[in-house]
């Protein structure tokens, strides 16, 4: 198994602990629908995403100030430790729980 | 239809599939063959051309094979997502992605998830696979 493989079954498992691994029942078997990890050179979106939101609850819980979160009402700039900026979130739903978050804290 | 048509079927829509979720309760018992069941998530996906959000499906149950799905099989319990989180098509256009990665290509994306990483072993593996593409482009 390259690097590769173990990092997308790493992802999965990953997935499947966050609870967003759905089983479709049958009446023989069931059925896991897996996510495919990397389209392209692309993270799917929905890997990214459970990965953003596990980061911001994480860094929230611990320091909402660690200067690595650029929080705004309007985005969520996240950069590396150099500072350089690494993504920018948009969703209205994740950038509303990591400020409520940090106001509760 | 057969067991495979059926499962190439499902890996087609299963990027709508996969927000399927069990529902509380006693579930609603859809007494359809699994074609018709396939069939229902494909008129319900919004996912016009849905290949590159194929997904892999597997037993769930590491014993069972995937080979086990026959036209008679039978879903038991099947939900349909919420529809309240659809996006308004010009805003989400003009606003941009919900997520974006500042920086395009394999190793950016890499980078991203060694960077937002919460575990050491997917830490660790991110930084494996950072050095190994970083070793094949270099070649």
């Amino acid at each position: 198994m390259d690097s590769l493989q173990k990092l997308e079954e790493l992802l999965k498992d990953f997935w499947r602990k966050q609870g967003k691994a759905s089983i479709i029942a049958a009446k023989h078997t069931e059925f896991m629908v897996e996510p495919k990890i990397f389209m392209g050179d692309q993270l799917n979106p929905e890997i990214l995403k459970l990965l953003v939101i596990n980061y911001l609850a994480y860094a929230s819980k611990q320091d909402s100030g660690i200067g690595n979160i650029e929080a705004g009402p309007e985005k969520i700039v996240i950069k590396t430790k150099s500072g350089k900026p690494l993504l920018i979130v948009r969703d209205k739903n994740i950038i509303q729980g990591y400020l409520s978050r940090s106001l509760a804290g | 239809m057969s067991g495979a048509a059926a499962l190439n079927i499902a890996r087609k829509v299963a990027g709508q599939a996969s927000q399927l979720a069990l529902p509380q309760g006693k579930p609603d018992l859809f007494n359809y063959p699994v074609s018709r069941i396939i069939q229902y998530i494909a008129s319900i996906s919004n996912l016009k051309d849905p290949p590159e959000l194929r997904h892999a499906v597997r037993p769930a149950n590491p014993e069972l094979k995937s080979n086990t799905v026959t036209p008679e099989l039978q879903f038991t319990t099947v939900n349909v997502p919420g529809q309240d989180q659809v996006l308004d098509p010009e805003a989400a256009e003009t606003a941009g992605p919900a997520i974006e990665i500042c920086a395009e290509g394999l190793v950016p994306t890499l980078m991203t998830i060694y960077n937002l990483a919460t575990t050491k072993a997917i830490k660790a593996a991110a930084k494996e696979a950072v050095i190994s593409q970083r070793q094949l482009e270099a070649v």
